[in-house]
């Protein structure tokens, strides 16, 4: 029997002004057959039949209906149009009750019959009736309260067991979680090194076939993919060091003397083009590799200023390759270029090693101050080698940021990186506050 | 570029001045760079639509959310507002978040209407088709200012 639908329908019932609570208190209790020795349904179930009466006195009026004595619960059933229902002497041979049964009824109060308690009314003229709701209502609070603690105790075994089941199996996540991440990052260094092998003997390769080409020894075709994609016409180009990746590694040109050297990790066109454009205009000479595998290898083979680091692409993600690059560099600024700034992505980038986080879409002007918040200067890298702290985050007044947007002008402390968020303070005040308090 | 070229595109209402004219001044020290630029995006921008247009037949809300964020950023990048804001609605439509309260009966791509509109995918795709309209039609007219600015055809 599930007392759900009741207690639901109870619940209902005195959100309404409590016109007949009594009778649904007495109904619930009945559909929950908790006494079937002393207050039960009739066979029938078209009435209720009170077996004994020094017990229900004893235990259920003061648990339930807050009645002193018996009198007054019948009382209370009178007012409702519930009757006592005469047994005749000839009939009490063969009732079941027993001799001291109270047995009572009302039309609309049945077994399993919700819907019918809605007829049954609180009659008489009621001059005294706004006190005497009130007394109801005021009774029936503490009455509520008495009749659910049955339910409220079964519910927090309940409720218990659930939680210690969901422990355990969140524990278990965890565990397996962490192995996973263990593995995940074993296979990215492998793949890593895989590369770079790959890498090694492309250009061994490159180097006999060069030999051979050049003692006039006639090749046969061969099926010599290429990592970097420059063709097998142009060998020497590959004695370089060079990275693998659809867009082989840009280096700037027209850059005499360049001052920093930046590694764009990037895969959209428009963006590389862009911020390219900016970097060389800062007068870095920049790199620029197209997914978190080849930024990998890149920072393994060559030491970057600084990495400017996208975190959707292709192959691996930014998050992860960067917190894979700080196994072995802890020391390289790494910004990441995001659109997204939720606090769960901001904390997620922190805690992958990022140094700091620059908002997509940005302007020349953000890219520049993040660039002079990160990028050192001789004297600087020179005074940050001989003290050994290791980089630091800590917030800075943006407006700070902005009145130093060139790095001759920069006041950075060695050792001492700073977070600043660029675009969305001008835009979105509130996510100044935010990062805040992530940091 | 003259400034009566300037005036025109900044009269047009397509693109965000301060973010245009500083890509434009990235001319000075190599030609036609923000042409380039844009020549990209627009290539990039019609392979985008078109992988919008097929997410929406696969009713594939999540992929419509990312591409419209992804190009979301581009427009943010070159400060092309007008597809920008179309944009942002295909992300927020995406994440069924109806956040400018859009009615999407007064738009006429929706045709079908449903009992419950709000609680089923076509509602969104709905709604995202008619920012994508829209993201199409400020594409087309950016491109024309654009052309006019460059005098050159997109």
């Amino acid at each position: 029997m599930s007392g759900l639908p009741f207690s639901l329908g109870l619940t209902a019932s005195s959100n309404f002004s409590g016109s007949n609570d009594f009778v649904k208190k007495l109904f619930q209790m009945l559909q929950e057959d908790g006494y079937k020795d002393v207050v039960r349904w009739t066979h029938n179930g078209d009435s209720f039949v009170v077996l004994n009466t020094n017990e229900f006195t004893k235990e259920i009026l003061p648990r339930h209906f807050k009645h002193s004595n018996f009198a007054s619960f019948v009382r209370q059933l009178n007012k409702y149009d519930f009757h006592k229902v005469k047994v005749s002497t000839e009939e009490k041979q063969n009732y079941p009750y027993g001799e001291d049964a109270w047995e009572f009824k009302h039309p609309d109060f049945r077994i399993n019959d919700l819907d019918s308690l809605e007829n049954i009314k609180r009659k008489g003229p009621s001059n005294k009736k706004g006190p005497s709701v009130n007394g109801a209502e005021a009774s029936l609070a503490p009455l509520n309260s008495g009749q659910s603690i049955s339910h409220i105790s079964a519910n927090q075994q309940y409720m218990k067991e659930q939680i210690e089941y969901l422990q355990a199996d969140n524990k278990a996540l965890q565990k397996e979680i962490s192995v996973l991440q263990t593995k995940y990052k074993t296979i990215i260094e492998s793949i890593v090194a895989l590369n770079t092998v790959d890498e090694r003997y492309h250009r061994s390769m490159n180097i006999l076939i060069n030999c051979l080409v050049q003692a006039g020894i006639k090749l046969p075709p061969l099926d010599f993919p290429n990592p970097s994609l420059v063709s097998l016409q142009v060998p020497q180009h590959n004695l370089l060091p060079s990275l693998s990746g659809q867009l082989p590694q840009v280096f700037t040109t027209n850059l005499v003397n360049p001052k920093f050297h930046v590694l764009l990790v990037e895969d959209d066109n428009v963006c590389i083009q862009l911020c390219r454009k900016f970097l060389v205009k800062y007068g870095c000479q920049v790199t620029v590799a197209t997914d978190g595998l080849n930024a990998i290898s890149t920072v393994e083979h060559t030491k970057y200023d600084l990495v400017l680091m996208d975190i959707v692409m292709p192959n691996l993600d930014g998050a992860t390759a960067t917190s894979v690059i700080r196994s072995f560099d802890t020391k390289t600024p790494i910004i990441a270029m995001t659109g997204n700034i939720e606090d769960n992505d901001l904390v997620n980038y922190l805690q992958n090693g990022m140094s700091d986080i620059l908002a997509k879409p940005f302007t020349k002007d953000d890219l520049y101050s993040i660039l002079a918040k990160h990028l050192l200067t001789d004297e600087m890298k020179a005074a940050n080698n001989n003290g050994s702290a290791e980089p630091t985050t800590n917030i800075s007044d943006t407006a700070n940021s902005k009145a130093n947007p060139s790095p001759g002008l920069n006041t950075l402390q060695p050792g001492q990186q700073d977070i600043i968020l660029t675009q969305p303070i001008k835009q979105d005040p509130e996510v100044v506050a935010k990062k805040q308090r992530l940091l | 570029m003259s400034d009566e070229k300037s005036q025109e595109l900044q009269a047009s209402g397509m693109v965000e001045w301060s973010v245009f004219s500083e890509l434009v001044a990235m001319d000075e020290d190599e030609e036609g760079f923000s042409k380039s630029l844009f020549q990209t995006f627009v290539d990039q921008v019609i392979d985008t639509f078109r992988e919008i247009d097929e997410n929406l037949k696969q009713k594939n809300l999540e992929k419509l959310l990312a591409l419209g964020h992804y190009l979301k950023g581009l427009a943010a990048a070159l400060g092309l507002t007008q597809i920008l804001a179309q944009c942002e609605r295909i992300q927020n439509y995406g994440h069924k978040n109806n956040f400018d309260n859009f009615d999407v009966a007064q738009s006429p791509a929706f045709t079908k209407s449903n009992g419950d509109e709000s609680t089923t995918n076509d509602f969104w795709i709905a709604l995202i088709q008619d920012a994508l309209e829209k993201a199409r039609d400020g594409f087309v007219k950016s491109k024309i200012a654009l052309s006019r600015y460059f005098d050159d055809e997109f």
